[in-house]
């Protein structure tokens, strides 16, 4: 594969990466890979190693076994050379509070050896893109989550890059924002940003061409949303409109036919064999046990189920 | 080395609009030269004196008169014999001069008269100026009194003949002033702490933040970044040393007799030192809190109380001594008091200036091996 610019197939090609920290494996020979201009969602609970896979694709944390290439650069062999042309978002949102907005994105765009038109040029680009217009003079301290995220999205593509790693960026913000950011996401990976994106969100899962879901170190789930829905998903959900308590969750998961049963918003996610064959037995159950006031309905199963499955089978 | 000035120019607004470092690089050093300078000033004048004179003759009228006029005792009491003790018990008077019966004759006849001097020994320092002034104001005394008698049995001292005295002369701070002592000591002591405080807090305030990993993700490298991260506060330094030079010299009259260029070089050495102290301590912290009170404790105490800043090496422990040989700041304040008030050069400093040479040395590799590791 070579190493000049542009000249890459795939964004990211990952082959049986690992990471060993003393004692344990974070990272357990994943692999994967990524194409041109697609938003590729990592997904995985706390502690799964998405973080870590970030850091090494990054260059910034050395594998300990397997290949990595980014952008058609080795990672392990030529990290220096990867840096210029990637951006990273870090799950903590990595501002200098003490410095102002357009000092923020002077301070990163000059880190990236940009200077006076081309610096000016992107610094007008990213406050149009953030909407952070007229607001160039206030402290990245007093701006809102929403902003600051808004702000650190566009410190780390002020130098352009090709790829850009976000690491959980919609943490901790509000769903207006959060839409309001992927809308920003989209538009990026429109003009050909590639983007690779970790997120606890499902809708936001949702929203990504191409999912990889990482559990305890191990990939184990890839494709696009659908194929995840249909390939993983043995049998189907029924939704039980229900008070959500254990006693609730307890009745359900007894019911005849009921696999596996988990609070699902404000509601409970039942997987049955079959709806048709499964619904009407969990209703009488119900109602056998005394619980009023419920209604049973059939849903296409959606990410959140797909991945309880995908854990409970790993189980 | 394009890439330093980006982060300098952060630096310095985070300097700016910081009030504890800037209290910290900027107030605390004024305010230590001027509490130093003045309150802790370690001259004892005005020392509370009792007299107890049991001779009561002319001779010893005017030996307390000597006394009370030389500025350095205040004659406050004068107790009978039970008295005396009890006030230097209570901390009433600090010093007791006994004049015994017979002085005067003694004086006159065979020229051995007896002056008791007691001196409150609990604050040695103090105890030994008092015996200090006490010895000299009684030497000259007798000096004179010596003249008186020589010249009663017929010998005539004209002018230009004086009689045989020893002369106690202090070299290098002859007024004994004490700022001339601390002003230099401020300088390794407030260059040691700031720049050892600074620049470990400014690394690990990175690490906390969690811009630390932007930058390693940035094509910077980390060089540039330590280098753009020092500069600032070399900067800073060196117009703090400049500052306290100048209100040494201009406001206190601390003498400045030796070379600029050498103190300069000396500075430039010291600094290194302590910097590569402030990334080590910045290495291995992880919170802003546990760096900065970590700089602290490993710089300001050891300078402070261990440098022979205030007490005086000699006077330690032989554990202690050995212990001083650790702390950079002696071999700097041996350098730049040599430089302020001696005005000796590198033939004479050289090994203290060795010292930090080492010293600096260890503190950039031990600094350079350990950011490698954070930073790679
Ligand atoms: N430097 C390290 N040394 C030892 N263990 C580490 C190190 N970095 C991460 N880990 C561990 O590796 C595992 C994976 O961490 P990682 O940060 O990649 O998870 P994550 O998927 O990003 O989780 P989260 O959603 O909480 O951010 C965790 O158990 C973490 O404690
Ligand atoms: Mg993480």
């Amino acid at each position: 594969m070579s190493k000049t610019n542009g000249s890459y197939e795939k964004s990211i090609v990952v082959d049986g990466l690992t990471k060993k920290f003393v004692g344990f494996t974070a990272v357990d020979g994943i692999s994967f890979d990524v194409r041109r201009g697609e938003i590729f969602g990592f997904l995985g609970p706390n502690g799964s190693g998405k973080s870590t896979t970030i850091r090494m694709l990054c260059g910034i944390l050395e594998p300990s076994g397997g290949n990595a290439s980014v952008l058609g650069i080795d990672v392990a062999a030529h990290p220096e050379e990867i840096k210029q042309r990637i951006g990273y978002m870090s799950q903590k949102f990595s501002l200098y509070d003490d410095l102002t907005v357009i000092e923020n994105l002077d301070f990163y765009g000059g880190i990236y050896g940009l200077k006076n038109d081309h610096l000016a040029g992107r610094k007008d680009f990213v406050l149009e893109m953030a909407g952070l217009k007229g607001r160039e003079h206030e402290l990245a301290a007093n701006l809102s989550t929403g902003w600051k995220q808004r702000l650190a999205l566009g410190c780390a593509i002020i130098h352009e890059p090709e790829m850009v790693f976000l690491d959980e960026p919609t943490g901790g913000v509000d769903p207006v924002s959060r839409r309001n950011f992927w809308e920003m996401l989209y538009h990026m990976a429109e003009t050909g940003t590639t983007l690779f994106v970790t997120t606890h969100y499902m809708d936001e899962a949702e929203h990504c061409h191409r999912l990889g879901f990482i559990y305890q170190g191990k990939m184990i789930a890839l494709g696009t949303p659908d194929q995840l829905k249909q390939q993983h998903m043995r049998g189907e959900v029924i939704e039980i409109a229900i008070d959500t308590s254990q006693e609730a969750l307890r009745a359900v998961v007894g019911a005849p036919g009921v696999d596996e049963a988990y609070f699902y918003g404000a509601t409970i996610h039942a997987k049955v064999g079959s709806v048709k064959r499964d619904m009407p037995a969990v209703g009488k159950h119900l109602k056998s046990l005394g619980f009023k006031g419920f209604s049973v309905q059939s849903v296409q199963p959606s990410l959140e189920d797909v991945f309880v499955n995908l854990i409970q089978d790993t189980r | 080395m394009k890439m330093i000035r980006p982060i300098m120019r952060k630096e310095f607004i985070h300097i700016l609009r910081d009030p504890r470092t800037l209290g910290i690089t900027l107030f605390l050093p004024l305010f230590q030269l001027l509490m130093f300078g003045y309150a802790l000033s370690l001259d004892i004048n005005h020392i509370r004196t009792g007299v107890y004179d049991r001779d009561r003759t002319a001779a010893s009228r005017r030996l307390v008169e000597n006394f009370a006029s030389s500025g350095y005792f205040d004659i406050v009491a004068r107790p009978n014999k039970t008295d005396f003790t009890q006030r230097l018990d209570s901390g009433n008077i600090k010093v007791a001069v006994v004049i015994p019966q017979g002085f005067e004759r003694g004086l006159k006849s065979d020229g051995k008269a007896k002056v008791q001097v007691i001196v409150d020994g609990s604050d040695p320092s103090f105890a030994r100026v008092g015996v200090g002034y006490s010895s000299m104001i009684i030497s000259r005394f007798s000096t004179k009194a010596m003249a008186e008698s020589l010249y009663r049995n017929g010998i005539v001292i004209r002018e230009g003949m004086p009689p045989i005295a020893a002369q106690a002369r202090v070299w290098y701070n002859p007024e004994l002033r004490s700022v001339n002592y601390i002003v230099p000591g401020l300088m390794a002591l407030i260059m040691m702490t700031v720049t050892t405080i600074n620049i470990s807090v400014a690394l690990v305030r990175e690490k906390e933040r969690g811009t630390l990993e932007n930058l390693i993700i940035s094509p910077i490298k980390s060089w540039e970044l330590i280098l753009g991260k020092i500069i600032p506060y070399v900067i800073i330094a060196f117009f703090e040393a400049a500052l306290i030079t100048g209100v040494g010299t201009f406001w206190f009259n601390v003498p400045m007799n030796g070379s600029l260029l050498l103190l300069f070089a000396g500075l430039v050495i010291y600094v290194a030192g302590t910097l590569g102290m402030g990334l080590v301590i910045s290495a291995i912290t992880e919170s802003q809190q546990v760096a900065s009170f970590g700089a602290f404790m490993s710089t300001f105490l050891p300078a402070f109380l261990l440098s022979g800043f205030v007490f005086p090496i000699k006077s330690m422990p032989v554990a202690l001594q050995l212990v001083t040989y650790l702390v950079p700041a002696r071999y700097f304040l041996v350098v730049i008091r040599g430089i302020f008030l001696k005005g000796v050069g590198f033939s004479v400093l050289w090994p203290d200036i060795l010292a930090l040479v080492v010293f600096a040395t260890l503190m950039v590799a031990i600094a350079s091996i350990r950011l490698r590791r954070t930073l790679a």
